[in-house]
């Protein structure tokens, strides 16, 4: 086949290469859209840790108080280890997140694990993170990621969010959506329950 | 030394083998792009200059990518990716037009690296847009696959070592920073590339293939375990493997570069020049990781390590062996790199007390092994081993000279004895041309 595809026409060998990558960014677009069209709506809170320089560079780091950091005696599932300093769980390793509706506008974590869990109930809301580093015995928290760790902000957009969380205690939340496989998109931003910001779908 | 010849040269003299009637006229392309080794090779410009046309291409692509991002924010997604997609797929019609018309090949070559480097950046910007951060050693092979496939398709060399590099990043990523080791799944897109490279006969593609494995290599035997498990260590076993799998490329590259099938004499060839440079580099290593505390031993009652010694000798004798028995080394050479195997062991097992010794051998084997690369190298008339060995030498006297400064005495004894192998190196130089002169 090596061999042999040499004999193809040059045009149809270029275009083949132009399908397949223009295929894997068209799917990057089309698997957004899907998800930011039909995933269940989730609001989590998250913490601006200094909000005057929020939007310094072309991104913000998100961290979900909810999710972002769960301890390793809150995870189902840990293989016990003999050794003190052994490791039980590799960096990327999956972490499986039950996340629960409130009274409230926001989300709460029900319930983390290794493995998936047999059932969600009704209302509740499956999401798939990796652990952010290995874990060893005696670890007080684990970073766990999402892939929703970074809101990109146009530098107006940003400036003007800049103003007006800076000074205030204003609860930020972020407007995800989530699909039944557990993948998350950034959809949105909300301020003291109010949205402020809705992520076009394209 | 072997005369080396250009593209031009190489077409001018079998134009004249031609003309002279000692090939068939229509043989002259074949023969040409045969001893070209591949299609980037076409007449047009040095290959100094293709050099920088190819780092040009990729420079301009990161300038309009940096261009486009910094004014992001102003245009519509729709806008966006209509930029991204037109730029990848018009720098990959202008690259098959070129090639199509019989331009440049190193044009094609360099709009074809401008337009997989807009893949890349597309996959990038694409996760900016929808703000997706996710884990990114997925997003490096998918650049490094794209590339591959565009290599293959489009028969580019130089796109396959850009999709080495995609490759080789993403294992790193995972077997360095995710703690996945040994990352097994390296070896499939690697295996492709290297029949891709093989097949088609792309000698600095198979370079870059050769190098992705050894760098696979030591990012899973020492870097990926020294991260992320063991307390930091690396087990004596597979550090011993890696010591000795350059020397072991490099008696299997020797016995292979003359093999009567081209492909795999070109592989040979590979094996051959990386093992030379490699080699006394991880000689020379060798007492640094271990003297650091960065191997862990197994306790003396398991068995697994002498029997893993036993089986990494045994695997060098019998390449040396090979090696011998086709002529392509002699006796003394195959005693001397022996003597290096063991030296190699006995410094990665530590099996002599941590004194100065496992220093000074492991300093004496480099420099023994730097002078018999010189010694080879002119004696085959290979420019390659000569500067591997004066390289390896140069680096050797700089670390012992930084290892024992500090006392008097040390130094003196280290230019003394630095002064006596020089000489000898000189002589044996010396007796060799002559008796080469009187051979002639």
């Amino acid at each position: 086949m090596i061999a042999r595809v040499e004999t193809w026409p040059l045009w149809r060998r270029v275009a083949l290469v132009a399908l397949a990558l223009s295929g894997v960014i068209g799917w990057m677009v089309a698997d957004r859209i899907r998800l930011l069209r039909t995933g269940t709506e989730v609001v989590l809170n998250i913490r601006p840790i200094d909000p005057r320089d929020l939007f310094r560079g072309h991104y913000v780091r998100l961290f979900y108080p909810e999710i972002s950091m769960i301890p390793p005696a809150g995870l189902t599932g840990l293989p016990a280890t003999r050794a003190p300093n052994a490791i039980a769980l590799r960096k990327g390793a999956r972490i499986y997140v039950v996340l629960a509706p409130t009274d409230g506008p926001y989300w709460r974590r029900a319930r983390a694990g290794l493995r998936p869990p047999q059932t969600i109930p009704p209302g509740h809301v499956l999401l798939i993170g990796r652990a952010g580093r290995a874990v060893r015995h005696l670890q007080p928290a684990l970073p766990v990621t999402y892939g929703i760790e970074r809101y990109y902000a146009p530098q107006a957009r940003a400036r003007a969010l800049e103003r007006r969380l800076a000074g205030r205690t204003a609860r930020t939340a972020v407007i995800l959506r989530v699909s039944p496989s557990g993948r998350a998109a950034i959809a949105g931003l909300m301020l003291d329950g109010k949205r402020l910001l809705e992520e076009p779908l394209f | 030394m072997r005369e080396r010849m250009n593209s031009d040269d190489i077409r001018r003299r079998v134009d004249a083998w031609v003309e002279n009637g000692w090939v068939v006229a229509a043989h002259r392309d074949d023969i040409l792009r045969d001893l070209r080794g591949g299609v980037t090779e076409a007449p047009g410009g040095s290959r100094l200059a293709r050099a920088v046309v190819m780092l040009g291409a990729l420079l301009i692509a990161a300038g309009l990518l940096s261009f486009i991002a910094a004014n992001w924010q102003d245009m519509s997604r729709p806008l966006r990716l209509a930029l991204l997609m037109g730029g990848m797929i018009g720098a990959l019609a202008l690259s098959g037009w070129l090639r199509g018309h019989g331009r440049r090949a190193w044009a094609s070559e360099a709009a074809l690296l401008l337009a997989l480097a807009v893949f890349g950046a597309a996959i990038m910007l694409v996760a900016q847009m929808y703000h997706i951060h996710g884990h990114y050693p997925d997003a490096l092979l998918t650049w490094g696959l794209g590339a591959l496939l565009a290599a293959w398709l489009l028969e580019s060399p130089s796109a396959l070592m850009l999709a080495m590099l995609g490759i080789v990043g993403w294992s790193a990523a995972q077997a360095g920073q995710f703690g996945i080791h040994p990352h097994w799944p390296f070896l499939l897109p690697w295996a492709a590339a290297l029949l891709l490279a093989a097949g088609r006969r792309w000698r600095h593609a198979l370079h870059a293939v050769m190098a992705a494995f050894f760098l696979w290599l030591t990012i899973n035997l020492l870097i990926g375990p020294v991260r992320s498990f063991n307390h930091g260590k690396v087990a004596a076993g597979p550090f011993l493997f890696l010591l000795l799998v350059p020397q072991a490329a490099f008696l299997l590259g020797a016995t292979l570069r003359a093999a009567a099938r081209a492909r795999i004499g070109d592989i040979g060839r590979v094996l051959f020049t990386q093992g030379a440079v490699i080699w006394p580099l991880m000689v020379m290593f060798s007492d640094n990781v271990a003297s650091h505390g960065l191997v862990r031993m197994a306790p003396l009652t398991d068995m697994a390590l002498p029997a893993i010694a036993a089986a990494a000798f045994a695997m060098i004798a019998a390449l040396s062996w090979l090696a011998l028995a086709n002529g392509r080394l002699r006796p003394g050479d195959v005693a001397l790199t022996l003597l290096i195997a063991l030296a190699t062991i006995v410094i990665a097992l530590r099996l002599l007390p941590d004194t100065i010794w496992p220093f000074v051998i492991s300093a004496a084997a480099t420099l023994a092994l730097a002078a018999w690369l010189l010694m080879l190298g002119l004696r085959e008339g290979r420019r390659l081993p000569v500067w591997a060995g004066a390289l390896a030498f140069a680096i050797e006297v700089i670390y012992v000279y930084v290892r024992l400064i500090g006392g008097l005495l040390h130094t003196a004894l280290f230019f003394f004895i630095g002064g006596l192998l020089l000489v000898a190196l000189a002589a044996g130089m010396r007796w060799l041309a002559a008796r080469r002169e009187r051979a002639a």
